[in-house]
Order: C-alpha cells, then structure tokens, then sequence
C-alpha cells in the first residue's frame, strides 16, 4: 500500500530530525559543585546574646544545642521532617502528619524557626490529598517524606512522596516550586523516574548543586529491589538523567558527601536480610555518572535513616541510630579530613578519619517504661553563618529540633579532636 | 475552558479514550455483535465522556472523574501501545504487523525490566533519558521495519520518537514511550501463541471481513479489534 510507505517514510524523516535536535539540547554531564573551603575564623556565631538557654564555654566544653519542638498539630502521628535555611537567616521545616502513616488525611506540614527568638512559628498546610489529586490529574492515596531543595537561582522546591496504588512500594516523586521561600506553592509536577508504572522512587537525602546549575538528588527504590539511585534535573526541576549507586535489596535513603568536582560517597540505610547490620557505602570518581560499592562504614545501622552535613572547615558530621536492633539511641558523629592525604585523586575513605561518636542526643536503653522508644528520620541542615539545624522524629508523636551554633559547635569539635590527637 | 486547562486535561482525555476503545472493544467480541468506525466513534466518545465526567462536582461520593482513578493505577500508556490499540480497534484491513514484532518486543521486555528494576547495577532504562546509542538504534530498527515493507511498525516507531522528542507524556524518557508493562504482556502472550500454534494467515482476513467475533480476529492474528 503507497500511502502508508510515504507516510513512513515522512514520519521516519522527522523522527531522525526532531530525535537529533533533543539530543542536541540535552545537557552533557557535569561536575560536582564543590563549596570553596571557609576558614573557621571567618564564621560568626549569630547571636549569641539571644541564645540564652545555652551555657556558656567552660572547660572542657560541651555540645550545646537549642532544643525545641516542632509545632504540635494535634494531629496524631508525624514523621519524615527535614529543613532548609531560608534567605532571612531563618529555617523552614517540613514534614507529614495524619491520623497515622500512610492514612488518606496525611498532610504535608511546613513551619519557620525564627533565627532572633529561637522559636517554631506556626505549622501551615503545604500540600494534602486533594490538592495533590488536582496538581498530579490523578487519583493519590498518600502522601510521604518531603525534602527541601534550592536550585541555582535560590528557587525553593519540595519534592515530595505521592502514592497512588499500594504501600510505599507504589511511591513516585513529585515536585513543587515556591517563589517567596516556602510562603506559597505551585501544584505539584510529576517525576517519572521508573518504567513499571512509575512505581517506586522516594526521596528522603538532601540534594545538591552540580557545576552547571544542575542538581543531584539521591533516591531509593523500595519494592522489587531495595537500592539507591541519582536522579539529575534541571533547575525548573524536571528529570534529566539517573544513575544507580547499589543495586540488589539492602540498601535505602542514600546521603551524599562530595569530596571534590569529581569524588563523593554515598551512605545508605542498610536494609539487608542477611548480612552485618552496618551503613553501607557506595563511591563515584566520575561526578556520581558512575558508582561502584564500597565497604561498610563499620557503624551499627538497625535498618534506620541517616542524616549528614559538611561544615565550611569540612569537617562532616552524622546523625544516626548506631544500633543493630531498635531505635532508641540517637547519636551524633564526626570525620575530620586528613591534611597529610588531601589529594583530589584519592577517595574519600582515606582522606577523612574514621567516624567517631562525639554525642548521645537520645539515649532511652535504659527505659523499661516504653520499650519501643524511636528516635528516628533524622535531617540535618547547615546555613551560611555555620549553624547547624538537626530535625527527627521524636516517637512518632512529635518533631525535636536541635540548633547547633557556629562557635559552639566548632570548639567542641576541636576539643575532640585535639583530644583524639592527644591519644594517639 | 482555557487553553492551559485543557492541555492540562490532555493526559486524562487520552486514557479516557484509550480505556473507552479496550472496554467496548471487550464488549463487542464478549457479545459477539458488529458495527461501524462511526457508530465506534460516537461509542467511544460517550464513554470517554462518562470517564471524564465531574461526578464529584454534583455530588457524587468521589472526587475525582474515573479516568484520574484509571491514570493513578496504570499512568501512561506508551505511544506504541495507543497506537496499536487505535490501529487494532479501527479495524483497518491494511493493518497487519510483522510476525517478528511481538517476539521482538518480548525479547526486549525480558532483558529490559528486570535489569531497569534493580537487578545489578547495569540499568538500561537510564539509556532512555538521553542516549543516543538508544535512540539511534530505534530509528535503525524503524529503518530497517521500512526497507523491510513493514511501514506500519517504522510509522508506529517514528510518532513514538517524535512523541518522545516534543515530552507529550510526563515522561523525558525514550522507554516509557516505547514499552509499558501491559504491551509486554500483551507481546508474550501473542509470541507464545504464535510460537505454538503458528500465525494465522492474512488471507483469512478476506473470509471474515469486518466480523466482531472474537475468534475471527484472532484467526487473522490480532488481539484487538
């Protein structure tokens, strides 16, 4: 039959040509964005006349933290927050609250913490059900974790946790812009991120910034397999490539720490059926286009989330439950990098010490009154004055907050350390 | 309704239309009863209507119109699905694929999903994004569907490319416009039943005409329509 041949032949004509000019636009990949490295002198603690439910410096020191509750909305179970420092030197919260996880009339809470007087404003709705439904022209079951990211143009998004079908295992990740720093939100816009009905991609990590505006966000699959992955977009948000980091059915909610343009490691949530109950590790040397898995970390992981940050000095911290079972011990960590191996073509295992315990932020092994203690989904955050804003779920019934000043933090992290040299 | 509400409507007309054509073409070959590309249209687009239709909006214990509860289970069908569906339903006599076709694409879907889902760290769904190795190969496969006298497959290949390429679906990537779960499924059992028992030959077609019964189609070796 002529026709169907000529028409073929037109349509295969302007496939090649279209195809060529969208391979054409799509960008190549780029490096990592890496911070320029502050000295610690030039950080300022903020305000430390306000901070008045803090002692202050004696000898040795102690790590001395604002702790503060989220706003209670007498809604009964909440989880998965997270934070982000905002353009007036304040903080931003998110997280999901319900009648219970995975309930239909799970809403997407943001509220402030006003960096004068040290306090949560009120919780605001951000997204729910219905209004997901409209933006995402779907039926949605739930909603999950939300995660904060600014793009290159200080744009504030929230990608967040939609479910249509099914558990957790049914997530996809949709994404929201706002204009005036959290204030007010577009509706939400769908990533597709897998080819089975989309099925299955969370986000839970914080995202980060590659070399030509472009942003990293790391991801896990949580169905068929259990792994981690980098998705790449684009400013506006929309999906551009992705790159698996582990693969298989132990690994969940990486965390990213990026040594250089071309060097990072990811630390996961380790969710394995059999196996040493330890953060596992996975490695790039190609600005994350390739990951290759690497040893444990060799610290407990009960399969619990984790949460980190790299100081202006480097220094990285972690927050993480360092047991095998449970989640009633709620620590804080260090690694400070080896100034002897700072060498960009070495990996990050052998320029930074080992990772030590430098505080218990909750520790209830003793409680024998409520054996089923959480302290659970932390998300950590750092500004640009160098404080450092630790959020996590407080047994499912609250949200703690813990605000670390700059100074504060930086002399007991040197004190540790000086005395970690002292010892060797 | 303005312009962006409708283009927003899009995704929802399209799976209202596609679940329209599957559910009366199920009717028809379970009632075994015939009719026209006419009075198929006008079927199709009341019961399109009824799937878009704001039932919430006048009071009906749902909120949302049933196509948006359709979108929420399958998402979107890729374009070589729709396509296959709307060629199939019209009932078109010219259009007949290629006996290598369904193998084709059961081959493709058994190396494809299980690595795409996680199975080592090789993950060829990741191609779909922006390769050019990928996309190459397609328009080579489609070439090769044209000097081979299959123009059906090469234009079915080329929209899906200029689909992919314009981002009609949600989807940036070159697979979701070429393979979803349910044309897999649909390739493996119409490549097992070939397999087996051999493709019904095209001149059958010229016996049966355009009869509804569902064994006549599949004697001239489609699923649908």
């Amino acid at each position: 039959m002529p026709m169907i041949r000529v028409l073929a032949f037109v349509f295969l004509i302007v496939a090649i040509a279209m195809a060529y000019f969208q391979l054409h636009d799509h960008p190549a990949w780029a490096d990592f964005q890496v911070p320029l490295e502050q000295s610690t002198t030039e950080l300022t603690p903020s305000s430390t006349s306000t901070y008045s439910k803090t002692k202050p410096i004696v000898n040795p020191p102690t790590l001395q933290g604002l702790t503060e509750w989220l706003p209670d909305t007498t809604r009964p179970s909440l989880h998965a927050a997270s934070v982000i420092p905002l353009k007036d030197g304040n903080w931003r919260a998110f997280w999901f609250a319900g009648s219970r996880e995975g309930a239909a009339d799970v809403v997407i809470l943001s509220a402030t913490l006003d960096s004068v007087i040290k306090q949560w404003g009120p919780a605001s709705v951000v997204l729910d059900r219905e209004g997901a439904q409209v933006g995402l022209g779907r039926y949605i079951a739930k909603l999950g974790n939300p995660v904060p990211m600014r793009n290159i143009n200080g744009q504030l998004q929230l990608y967040v946790v939609a479910v249509s079908i099914g558990g957790w295992a049914g997530s996809s990740i949709s994404v929201m812009h706002s204009d005036d720093d959290g204030v007010t939100w577009s509706g939400p816009k769908r990533l597709i991120t897998t080819p089975l009905l989309n099925l299955s991609t969370l986000v839970k990590g914080s995202g980060f910034l590659f070399a030509d505006g472009t942003m990293g966000m790391p991801v896990y699959h949580e169905w068929i397999g259990k792994y981690g992955e980098l998705i790449r977009l684009d400013p506006t948000g929309q999906m551009l490539d992705k790159r698996r980091m582990t693969s298989g059915r132990g690994t969940l909610q990486p965390i990213v720490f990026i040594d250089d343009a071309k060097h990072a490691s990811a630390y996961f949530r380790q969710a394995r059926r059999t196996g040493p109950k330890q953060i596992p590790v996975s490695h790039t040397a190609s600005a994350g286009e390739r990951w290759e898995l690497a040893p444990d970390l060799g610290l407990a992981n009960p399969n619990a989330a984790i949460t980190g940050v790299e100081l202006p000095d480097r220094t990285r911290l972690m927050v993480f439950n360092d047991l095998e079972h449970g989640r009633h011990r709620l620590v804080l960590a260090a690694a400070w990098p080896n100034p002897a191996k700072a060498d960009s073509s070495q990996s990050a295992k052998s320029n930074y010490s080992p990772w030590k315990t430098i505080a218990a932020l909750e520790d209830e092994t003793a409680s024998t009154t409520n054996p089923k203690e959480e302290f659970s989904y932390p998300y950590m955050s750092l500004n640009q004055q160098g404080q450092v804003l630790l959020v996590y779920t407080w047994n499912r019934k609250r949200i703690k907050s813990i605000l670390w000043d700059a100074s504060y933090l930086q002399s007991y992290l040197q004190h540790i350390k000086s005395e970690m040299d002292r010892s060797r | 309704m303005t312009l962006s509400t409708l283009i927003h409507q899009l995704p929802l007309i399209e799976i209202s239309l596609i679940t329209s054509i599957i559910f009366l073409h199920l009717i028809r070959a379970t009632l075994n009863i015939g009719y026209g590309l006419v009075p198929g249209l006008l079927l199709v687009s009341i019961a399109s209507l009824v799937l878009l239709a704001p039932f919430g909006a006048i009071g009906a214990p749902w909120s949302l119109p049933f196509a948006a509860y359709i979108r929420g289970v399958t998402g979107d069908l890729s374009i070589l699905s729709l396509m296959l569906l709307i060629c199939t339903w019209s009932g078109l006599n010219a259009f007949r694929i290629a006996s290598i076709t369904p193998i084709l694409i059961t081959v493709i879907a058994i190396l494809f999903y299980p690595f795409a889902l996680g199975f080592t760290m090789f993950d060829p769904y990741a191609w779909g994004y922006h390769s050019s190795v990928l996309v190459g190969t397609v328009l080579l496969v489609a070439a090769i569907y044209f000097f081979a006298k299959h123009s059906w497959e090469a234009l079915m290949i080329s929209i899906t490319v200029i689909a992919w390429s314009i981002h009609w679906h949600e989807s940036i990537n070159l697979w979701d416009y070429l393979l979803d779960p349910f044309l897999a499924v649909w390739a493996i059992g119409l490549s097992i039943r070939w397999v087996i028992w051999g493709r019904p030959q095209a001149d059958d077609a010229n016996e049966w005409s355009m009869d509804a019964s569902l064994m006549s189609r599949r004697k001239r070796g489609r699923m649908f329509g």
